[in-house]
């Protein structure tokens, strides 16, 4: 018996019908995003891992354990981490995030010296437009076709990125930073203007988190030197 | 022969960039390189693929009158199967390069199109041939679009610079105006190439619809 329903009419059995369709898609979408909850979260670990060598000094900690986590004023999640070599503070990693992006959430890595002036800022995660507001998150090295199968000298440094590289060694003012459009001295770019604000918006977040509570953060991200009772 | 020309009619005859004219907001939005175009183009074959295959399937199942929904629920969720694996499983380079544009095939209207005017008639190798042949066209013209506005963007091809002393980029031909340029030129080369094939062969060469000035109706040139 061969089942034909393209004739079918009734509005009932079309819903059935488009009810059965949704349901199987259902299935099989719950089934993928079960499978590979696990994969994706692990791969997001190592992605921040891999970060933190990228934007840190050098380190003989784990930062991803010495860490304190705290909300901005807006109540936005930010969490410090500390990376620190014999026994004593060398930098701070924060990561956060902000939803003034063009599309979607951004998430930064937002690397300080310990004196609070900004050292680095990479971003991890966006869904910026390719091309324009890609252009202001991603830091990725030129190639010319004489270098093109040349490996690359130092793995460990960050490609420049004028757009973020201008927060680079600035000690966080009284006015919050933002682009020149908006009054502000910040490199911006014409036609991704929304994303540099998304940049200036991050990188306040957690320079300003961080001043907040600065005394919180170095007591707890410093290591504690054994103390005989 | 016959299962040939289902292959190959989506690269020159029929191909959904430059003939059906299928696909324009992808096709406009994300080339700005030719790396993009690229990966746009693998992506959307996939998911062409798998929507193909599995509407010629079902086609005896899907009732007509509602096939449109059952279709687009076809295809958003190999979508979103197809991102989440990536995801989990792809090299993050690749998933990084390719994963912004895959959101974006659910609305690319040659998936759509394939499955209305293709596979809910065919049969199953069928289709899957269709779905090669017209996913490789789309991408051979995404590719080419790309590279072409990369180039005489910064004079680079595949993010490698091919003119080392090209450093400031002229932008026109990366944004939105330039895209409609070049494809229009792209359109205006392939109507010229068909033109003078059928020149050569004695017969009357009669263009696609869409590109023939006799029937547009947005300006009066071709009124005489």
């Amino acid at each position: 018996m061969k089942i034909n329903l393209n004739k079918v009419s009734s509005t009932p059995v079309l819903g059935l019908v488009l009810a059965a369709f949704c349901a199987v898609s259902a299935i099989a979408m719950a089934y993928t995003a079960v499978k590979t909850e696990q994969p994706i979260r692990e791969k997001k670990i190592r992605a921040v891992q891999d970060a933190f060598k990228l934007v840190l000094p050098k380190f003989d900690n784990l930062p991803s354990e010495n860490v304190i986590k705290l909300t901005s004023s807006d109540n936005t999640d930010v969490t410090i981490y500390g990376a620190t070599k014999n026994e004593k503070l060398v930098g701070l990693a924060i990561t956060t995030s902000t939803n003034k992006g063009y599309s979607g959430k951004i998430e930064a890595i937002v690397s300080l010296h310990p004196d609070g002036r900004v050292r680095t800022i990479n971003i991890t995660k966006h869904g910026e437009t390719p091309g324009l507001g890609s252009n202001i998150c991603e830091r990725s090295e030129a190639k010319t076709i004489f270098n093109v199968f040349k490996k690359p000298e130092n793995t460990n440094k960050l490609p420049p990125n004028r757009y973020l590289d201008w927060y680079g060694d600035k000690m966080p003012t009284e006015i919050p930073w933002s682009v020149a459009k908006d009054g502000g001295e910040a490199e911006y770019m014409t036609g991704a203007t929304v994303t540099c604000r998304a940049v200036a918006d991050i990188v306040n977040r957690a320079t300003r988190t961080f001043q907040a509570n600065k005394e919180k953060v170095i007591s707890t991200l410093t290591p504690k030197i054994e103390v005989n009772k | 022969m016959n299962l040939f020309k289902d292959f190959s009619k989506g690269i020159w005859k029929e191909n959904p960039v430059l003939v059906l004219l299928l696909g324009m907001c992808p096709t406009l939005a994300v080339t700005n390189n030719a790396v993009n175009g690229l990966g746009m183009g693998v992506a959307t074959t996939c998911v062409l693929i798998g929507s193909n295959f599995v509407v010629s399937m079902l086609k005896n199942l899907v009732p007509s009158k509602i096939r449109i929904p059952c279709y687009i629920v076809i295809i958003a969720t190999f979508v979103s199967v197809i991102e989440r694996l990536m995801q989990a499983y792809a090299p993050t380079s690749l998933y990084n390069a390719l994963g912004i544009f895959i959101p974006l095939i659910v609305v690319n209207c040659i998936v759509l199109g394939r499955a209305e005017a293709f596979a809910s008639k065919s049969g199953i190798f069928r289709s899957i041939l269709d779905a090669l042949g017209m996913g490789l066209g789309f991408t051979l013209a995404l590719t080419l679009l790309g590279g072409t506005r990369e180039f005489l963007t910064s004079g680079s091809l595949f993010d490698v610079k091919i003119i080392t002393a090209w450093t400031e980029n002229f932008m026109l031909p990366s944004n939105a105006p330039g895209a409609f340029i070049i494809l229009g030129c792209f359109l205006a080369l392939k109507n010229h190439l068909n033109f003078r094939r059928s020149v050569k062969r004695g017969e009357v060469y009669i263009p696609p619809q869409g590109l023939n000035c006799k029937t547009c109706r947005i300006c009066d040139i071709g009124d005489e």
